[in-house]
């Protein structure tokens, strides 16, 4: 098992980050979260999770170019580290064990 | 692809491509300061991203507003976040102030001991200057009421006294819509109260009218107040007393007798809660008015009025009309003024007033001292955290490699010298705590000090802490956090931020010592001043002399009985070869004396007042009056008694003569028309405060107090011969007497008080001063140790290198002398008026002031000198 435990809307994020790839920075974060899992999500929820993720060592960034829209402030972009890998790699196979049989009893009723 | 659809740059981009909507300003703000620096970039840039989007889809305000939504949602997160981030710093922060105490034990407890001690006398003189102004607040209108004060003119001179006659109070209320209540106060002191068996003596009351009350709030712990004092018999006690005469039972109705000669009865109506110490009215029972003489004459002004206003604006309106309301009443030449009760306590200057009475001026001089305490534990902390500075170079210079911003230093260096300042406050309460006790005794004050007391309190005082750790970390903390890395780290000293903190290092030093010397020299001046009371000519000689006061067996005993059983005391004690002379007096030197209008021959224009004291035969003799010209009383003159007058040299001066002796004169009214028989020098028989006034000396015989002149050996058996014999007239009374020198100094206890404050906190001054400059100069020589060494390789003597080092603090020392003298000669001479009679300021205690600076401090650093100049040089070059 790895050590370090991860939640659920951290799990999100880091699988976000990981499908977004190069464009991977707050807004689009956001924007794709809700497209998948239709909830809008705050912003300062989000950073703070960033920002934990990344302190764990699981997230790393780097600044990219600033924009105008961001009132000349650069983008964060976020990638994803070997350890990130990893621990998404484990909790996806403790999360096929966990479902293993459920969808048919599901589908059952 | 999801990602191109997604980012909602490029809608923006294509739709305004040149407009920028400025976010909230304040929420940006706020997120800058909540979150670490880096982050709060990022997280601002994601906001005003989207916001653009929102601006064009939802409109500014729409748009503004779900800026400051997104804040508030992400509000608990970040907080969380910040203080995390903060105490992780924080944490560090502590280890190195920690490690920096415990490294540098000498001056952390310089540095510690120095604040705390003057943080210490800081609190109490903050206590006691407290104390003194929460004087008469506890009262609900305590604003509203005022005191009367009268003024009366004569001669072109003006007496102010707190007297007022009988009637006033019910007039005012009459006449004057401004008044909502007045009453009269009449002093009622050393009573006797008696319940059975039990009887305790030397109590204090007042007379006073029903509405007591409604004017102040003094709290009934049993009883009515709006009719406790409403029949003529009743009384109402203070807790006090009900706990002394009655023990557990309950006071309500119960009788109690009081006085002595005339003892009547009293019903007890109500019982006070004890007085507080802050409240200028001390007293054991209240009596209702009526029952002495209801006085309707506008000519005895004897009482106190206290009247409460409307509103505190309506005193000068009544003032105003006072004049007139008094001709209407046969008294012109007067005038009323309404005192504010709440500045009777401190700002009274009047005759006859309350002896428990403070001054403002003392309150201003407490404070101030407090104020200068605390300035120089604060130099303290400055010096020596500047000089430290230096030897931090290095880890500041890491710091600031590793990334570091100068803010953050800057906060660090705060941080810490407030962490200092926290733990000098803890200590000073400590010292507060176990100090207090005598504190209090030297001030002979009631103050207590506690915790749970009041947390405002406590707040207030860290808050004084932190405003010292603060003011006195921001110096240093701006010094060190401007150093250049490269610098620091490549070994070389800055040049610029010591030499301008050396500079600075030296201007505290002046202050300090200029402070230490105003206080040394001010303590100088008051004992001068003391000692040249305590030795003034007085016209008389106090010393050996005994006073048996009588005012507590008067009421005992018959008039004529008393004075039989005086006099016959007196034969007997004489008969003891070690009493010399005994006399009897109506005066004493602390009580004020009578003033009466006089008349004699010649006069002509308006009228004067003298003061008038009635004496024994022997008078003179015991204590020593010189005469100028004619003789004492005596008892080969019949007539004495009746028709002789003896004057001091003042009121001849008065009355224009050139000689008195034979001349008629007369105290209209208690005494008849007779002649001038002798004229004294002038003494003093009122402090040294005052003049010598125009006086009248008749023979009398209401005797207050018995005074004898003793030999000065054999005392215990002297005094108990005395006993003895007392205990024979006046069986069943304790014998009681005093020195009269010790009297004469208990007038001057606020100023000798004054002066043991004033030589407790210049030592003090001088003892955080000389730590300030024990810690800088041991930090000197450290620092000069290689320069010290090679000189001495190159054939410096010690006493060359002792020179060397003590020559830029005397020079400091100096300095400060110059400042310090006209402050403490400007001073010192304000005070001086206090007295009629003074010292002259003379040029010595400054000059020993600046010496015993010099002296003290170069005895501190003596041994860092002696250290550093007699070490071995070897060991000082090889610290590399």
């Amino acid at each position: 098992m790895g050590k370090k435990f991860i939640s659920r809307s951290e799990e999100y994020i880091m699988l976000a980050v990981l499908h977004l790839q190069d464009e991977a920075y707050g807004v689009a974060i956001r924007h794709h979260l809700k497209k998948i899992t239709g909830k809008t999500w705050a912003f300062g929820a989000i950073h703070v999770m960033l920002t934990r993720l990344e302190k764990k060592k699981l997230l790393g960034s780097h600044l990219a170019d600033p924009t105008p829209q961001r009132g000349g402030r650069s983008k964060r972009i976020y990638t994803i580290t070997s350890a990130g890998r990893e621990t998404l790699e484990q909790i996806k196979k403790i999360q096929d064990k966990v479902w293993s049989g459920i969808p048919e009893i599901l589908t059952e009723k | 692809m999801v990602r191109h659809s997604g980012n909602p740059n490029r809608k923006v981009t294509m739709e305004s491509e040149n407009r920028y909507y400025e976010p909230p300003k304040l929420s940006e703000w706020l997120l800058k300061q909540l979150y670490p620096d880096r982050k709060a970039h990022t997280l601002a840039g994601d906001l005003s991203e989207t916001y653009q989007v929102q601006v064009d889809e939802q409109g500014l305000f729409r748009a503004r507003w779900w800026y400051r939504g997104q804040l508030f949602k992400a509000l608990p997160l970040l907080i969380n976040d910040f203080i995390y981030w903060r105490s992780a710093m924080l944490k560090n922060y502590l280890l190195t102030a920690l490690r920096n105490i415990r490294k540098h034990k000498i001056y952390s407890f310089v540095n510690i001991s120095g604040l705390a001690v003057g943080m210490a006398c800081c609190l109490f003189i903050f206590l006691w200057v407290k104390n003194e102004l929460s004087y008469d607040r506890f009262h609900e209108n305590a604003d509203r009421i005022h005191r009367v004060i009268a003024e009366h003119f004569t001669e072109g001179q003006s007496y102010t006294f707190p007297s007022t006659p009988a009637p006033l109070a019910q007039s005012l209320m009459d006449e004057f819509p401004e008044v909502e209540q007045a009453l009269r106060l009449e002093d009622y002191f050393d009573i006797r109260i008696a319940y059975g068996h039990k009887q305790f003596w030397g109590n204090r009351g007042f007379f006073t009218d029903p509405n007591f009350f409604d004017v102040f709030s003094f709290p009934l712990v049993k009883g009515d107040s709006r009719t406790a004092l409403n029949s003529i018999d009743s009384i109402v006690i203070t807790e006090n007393v009900a706990r002394k005469c009655f023990g557990d039972e309950d006071p309500l109705g119960r009788i109690l007798i009081l006085g002595s000669r005339n003892p009547k009865d009293y019903k007890v109506t109500g019982v006070l809660e004890d007085i507080p110490k802050n409240s200028h009215l001390q007293f054991d029972f209240l009596l209702s008015f009526s029952v002495i003489r209801y006085n309707l004459n506008w000519s005895c002004w004897n009482y106190m009025t206290y009247v409460q206003l409307s509103s505190p604006e309506a005193a000068p309106v009544v003032e105003a009309k006072s004049s007139d309301f008094l001709n209407t009443r046969g008294k012109p030449d007067h005038k009323l003024y309404l005192q504010p009760m709440t500045h009777i306590h401190l700002r009274s200057n009047y005759m006859a007033d309350f002896d428990t009475n403070g001054k403002i001026a003392h309150v201003y001089l407490f404070s101030i001292m407090g104020v200068l305490l605390i300035l120089l534990a604060g130099i303290n902390f400055v010096n020596l955290c500047t000089a430290r500075s230096a030897i931090r170079q290095k880890e500041v210079g890491v710091r600031k490699v590793i990334g570091a911003s100068r803010r953050q230093l800057i906060k660090q260096f705060i941080g810490e010298s407030v962490f200092l300042s926290f733990l000098a406050f803890l200590i000073s309460l400590v010292l507060l705590k176990i100090f207090l006790p005598y504190f209090n005794t030297l001030l002979n004050q009631d103050m207590s000090f506690s915790l749970s007391e009041g947390f405002s309190f406590l707040l207030l005082m860290a808050g004084l802490a932190l405003i010292v750790g603060l003011v006195s970390g921001i110096y240093p903390a701006y010094i060190i956090s401007a150093f250049h890395p490269k610098q620091t780290l490549s070994g070389g000293f800055t040049r610029r931020g010591t030499r301008h903190s050396a500079l600075l290092r030296k201007f505290l030093v002046v202050t300090q010592f200029a402070i230490s010397i105003l206080f040394i020299t001010s303590s100088l001046l008051v004992r001068d001043q003391l000692h040249f009371m305590a030795n003034k000519d007085l016209g008389y000689k106090k010393d050996h002399l005994v006073v048996l006061p009588f005012e507590k067996i008067m009421p005992a005993y018959r008039g004529q009985e008393l004075q039989q059983r005086q006099e016959s005391l007196k034969t007997e004690l004489l008969q003891n070869a070690s009493i010399t002379d005994a006399t009897f007096s109506s005066y004493s030197l602390n009580r004020p004396c009578a003033h009466q209008s006089v008349f004699w021959e010649g006069k002509t224009g308006e009228d004067i007042l003298m003061d008038w004291i009635s004496v024994d035969y022997d008078f003179f003799e015991t204590m020593q009056i010189e005469f100028k010209e004619g003789r004492p009383f005596s008892r080969e003159f019949p007539t004495d008694p009746e028709s002789a007058y003896i004057l001091n040299e003042s009121a001849v001066k008065k009355t224009g003569w050139s000689q008195a002796v034979g001349r008629e004169f007369q105290i209209p009214g208690p005494r008849k028309r007779g002649t001038v028989v002798g004229v004294a020098r002038d003494f003093h028989y009122k402090p040294l405060h005052n003049e010598i006034q125009a006086l009248v000396i008749t023979l009398g015989r209401t005797s207050y107090y018995m005074i004898l002149r003793i030999r000065p050996e054999n005392l215990p058996s002297t005094l108990g011969y005395m006993k003895n014999k007392w205990d024979e007239f006046f069986p069943g009374h304790s014998f009681e007497y005093s020195f009269f020198d010790e009297d004469f100094e208990r007038v001057y206890r606020s100023e000798i008080r004054m002066g043991k404050v004033f030589n407790m906190i210049a030592g003090l001054a001088v003892l955080i001063a000389c730590l300030g400059l024990f810690g800088l100069v041991s930090f000197a020589t450290e620092r000069r140790t290689k320069e010290i060494g090679i000189r001495k390789a190159l054939g410096a003597s010690v006493s060359r290198i002792a020179v060397l080092i003590a020559k830029e603090s005397t020079g400091c020392i100096l300095l400060a002398n110059l400042f310090a003298w006209p402050i403490a000669w400007y001073a010192m001479s304000r005070w001086f008026q206090n007295f009629a009679y003074r010292t002259s300021i003379s040029l010595w205690p400054f000059i020993l002031s600046g010496g015993l600076a010099i002296l003290i401090a170069l005895l501190t650093m003596s041994f860092q000198i002696l250290k550093a100049a007699s070490a071995n040089p070897v060991d000082a070059l090889r610290y590399e």
